[in-house]
């Protein structure tokens, strides 16, 4: 009698704590899977905001063109939010939201006053995935690339490898976006999604940091930008030179860099890439025997393109790979002096540039 | 040793994460916090084995019993009232920030009140049962999290995207001068081995002497664990954005991915994980304010139920739900800053008092 007791107890506790209705269920919910931020035309201050709302429904069919676009303008995110809430009978709900589209104006000037909204809000994933659109966000969340399971899907697997792998594409996450704006000694840098008929194409990158026109980097650089950054080792490089051309396919890369410090104050920044791989494609003959004057020749290329992709880094001022975050990881002092320091010493820093290939074959033919 | 002086010790490193010490570190992370949490560390280890040691020469006593036997009466109520108030303190903060994480990341529609009785509605039940069983409860609890949560800490270090340079920058402040909360704070993830104060009784026969290398054993536990919930949110969130996080854990977590894991967001298992581990911090840190608080007051029995631990634990919730609606955050931060400070003297005079006891009833 008294365990029944007991029971009916916690039965009637439990039971008032069940009568919170924070949980909806799912049919009246609508599932945001993208969001882009574009800049209004008229109204310098403003935002157009657009969310890409995926429908739940069962069944496992191609689902990709289930999906509706919700587009509003406000003076913030925020407000541009409260509007498009006003236009969807479902709680709009943001957890799923793995893609944030950054229309290409919206990244001048004060990128970290548009990211706070994104970082504040604690239902927005930090490991959603950041890219800017071209020619605006609106175009990229409209588009609906064939075969694609789920919307936005397609989008997704581009970035976080567990699909295609190309060396032009740059993953960044939200976490890893603000704390590239936040830190000193690195800049933040993202990719740059194309719109075509039907599809994307994710070749170049842009640079930028607060207060600043951003940095777009061609294709080119946007390659061995992310060789260096990333490690990347499943690309290939063009060894063009007068009568020898051919395509190196990278089996392993290690990059590293040191900033020394010589007698006289100014600094050099020493980048040492190591480089080992096959001949993948060739337009002459190659001979075995050769290598080392393949090495030789590869070892030149890149250490000159690399050489002037650093140097354009460091005439505009940016400062992408983090020489100044290991500059302060290096020295004593408080941060404020070191910070002031490199400030100086970066512009005029030397760029030192060593690269070790290592071309272990010419394929399966000579 | 008993496998269950472990799993206490285990429990607090754990509990740290939730207890506000990684941001109080992070706030000082270039300020010489690698120096506080060395000092931190070696300071803990000789308590730890000071009082452990005493502990383990009264087999089967609680602290209330060894204190009230070797020392004056007035003496014995007021510093028993003291260290059960210290205790209370130590499940309030605990608690307060628990029902804020809840409110934030698990579900912001529930109004605080629900979520505040529903976890001391837990708290209280669980700290009123018998010592014993909350030990079983605790050994559960840890054998689901324990590996879970080495796991995620594992992941997070193996991380590609960790900035490696932003935590290189806390090692080069390391040869500053140390402040008084961040050893506070850091001493505070290795303080389980107080919990022996009342779980002693039950570990009878159990545990043999505490060793050198049982020391180091822990040690070398406590450094990994502290460093790690240091580091972790500084390389996650680079070491100029980390101070901005209200719960650098949490957040840390939400940074994490787990690609091909049952949820690609790690936050949510972090969470539900850490639910478990705050609950039972806070049963055991409250049963053992409750065991140190009766000893000095009076039994009153009504109806055959002894109603003074009942009564401590209105007054614990009422206090906690006060709290949580009459502070703010910033308030309970200032606040857990000056509790961790005040803990490294009460160690030190709490390990002197069980000293003290140890040559009296050599004496006798």
């Amino acid at each position: 009698m008294k365990n029944l007791c007991r029971l009916s107890g916690l039965f009637v506790f439990v039971m008032v704590l069940l009568t919170g209705c924070g949980f909806k269920d799912i049919d009246k919910r609508a599932f945001v899977v993208g969001i882009g931020i574009d800049k209004t035309e008229q109204n310098q201050e403003g935002y157009e905001v657009t969310l890409k709302v995926a429908f739940p429904s069962s069944g496992s069919e191609e689902l990709g063109d289930q999906f509706e676009l919700l587009s509003s303008k406000g003076s913030t995110i925020a407000e541009a939010i409260q509007l498009i809430k006003a236009k969807v009978s479902n709680e709009l709900d943001f957890g799923h939201m793995k893609v944030i589209v950054l229309g290409e104006k919206v990244l001048s000037k004060d990128i970290g006053k548009t990211m706070d909204w994104f970082t504040r809000r604690r239902d927005i994933q930090q490991i959603a995935l950041i890219t800017i659109g071209k020619p605006d966000a609106k175009t990229i969340l409209s588009i609906e690339p064939k075969g694609e399971r789920l919307p936005s899907n397609k989008l997704f697997m581009f970035f976080d490898e567990a699909g295609t792998e190309s060396p032009y594409v740059t993953t960044k996450f939200l976490y890893n976006l603000r704390r590239d704006l936040e830190e000193r000694g690195i800049d933040g840098y993202l990719p740059i999604v194309q719109a075509e008929k039907d599809n994307f194409s994710i070749t170049t990158m842009s640079v930028f940091k607060q207060g600043v026109d951003p940095l777009h980097l061609t294709k080119k650089e946007t390659k061995l930008f992310n060789m260096l950054k990333k490690g990347y080792d499943k690309e290939s490089i063009k060894v063009n030179a007068k009568d020898e051309f051919f395509m190196l396919a990278v089996d392993s890369l290690n990059t590293e860099y040191q900033i020394k410090q010589k007698q006289n104050q100014k600094i050099s920044i020493e980048v040492i890439v190591d480089i080992s791989g096959v001949i993948e494609e060739s337009k002459v003959e190659l001979k075995e025997g050769k290598l080392d004057k393949y090495n030789k020749l590869a070892e030149k290329v890149l250490t000159k393109d690399i050489n002037k992709l650093l140097a354009k880094f460091q005439e505009t001022k940016m400062d992408p790979v983090g020489f100044g975050l290991r500059y302060r990881a290096t020295r004593s002092g408080t941060e404020n002096e070191k910070w002031k320091a490199w400030k100086s010493l970066y512009p005029e820093a030397g760029i030192n540039v060593r690269v070790n290939a290592d071309i272990t074959g010419t394929g399966i033919i000579e | 040793m008993s496998r269950y002086f472990y799993y206490l010790v285990i429990l607090n490193m754990l509990a740290n994460v939730v207890a506000l010490v990684p941001r109080i570190l992070i706030e000082e992370r270039v300020n010489g916090v690698v120096t506080s949490l060395m000092i931190a560390i070696i300071i803990t280890l000789i308590y730890c084995l000071v009082y452990t040691n005493s502990m383990l020469k009264f087999p089967g006593q609680g602290q209330p019993e060894i204190i009230k036997k070797y020392t004056p009466k007035w003496f014995a109520s007021g510093y028993l009232f003291f260290i059960g108030i210290l205790y209370f303190l130590g499940t309030w903060f605990v608690l307060l920030s628990f029902i804020d994480i809840t409110k934030r990341f698990i579900n912001p529609e529930m109004p605080a009140l629900y979520i505040s009785v529903l976890f001391l509605s837990i708290i209280c039940l669980g700290a009123l049962m018998k010592t014993e069983k909350t030990l079983y409860a605790l050994e559960i609890i840890m054998i689901i999290s324990l590996p879970l949560i080495t796991g995620i800490f594992l992941k997070a270090f193996l991380n590609e995207h960790i900035s490696w340079d932003a935590i290189r920058i806390v090692f080069t402040h390391t040869i500053e001068p140390p402040s008084n909360t961040s050893i506070g704070a850091g001493a505070y993830s290795l303080v389980g081995f107080y919990f022996i104060s009342i779980y002693n009784r039950v570990l009878k026969n159990r545990v043999e002497g505490m060793g050198v290398w049982r020391i180091v054993l822990i040690g070398i536990a406590g450094t990994i664990n502290i460093f790690t919930s240091l580091l972790v949110p500084i390389g996650m969130n680079g070491i100029d954005g980390a101070e901005n996080y209200i719960y650098p854990w949490f957040s840390t977590a939400d940074a994490l991915r787990m690609e091909f894991g049952f949820i690609e967001r790690v936050l949510y298992i972090f969470l539900l994980l850490y639910i478990g581990i705050s609950m039972i911090s806070a049963t055991i840190t409250c049963h053992i304010a409750m065991e140190h608080v009766r000893s000095v007051l009076p039994e009153i029995k009504w109806k055959e139920v002894k109603i003074v631990p009942v009564m401590m634990a209105i007054l614990f919730s009422l206090a906690t739900i006060l709290g949580y609606f009459f502070l703010s955050q910033v308030q309970v931060y200032e606040l857990a800053k000056m509790f961790f400070s005040l803990l490294l003297f009460a160690g030190a005079f709490s390990c002197a008092v069980l000293f003290y006891a140890v040559r009296r009833s050599k004496q006798k």
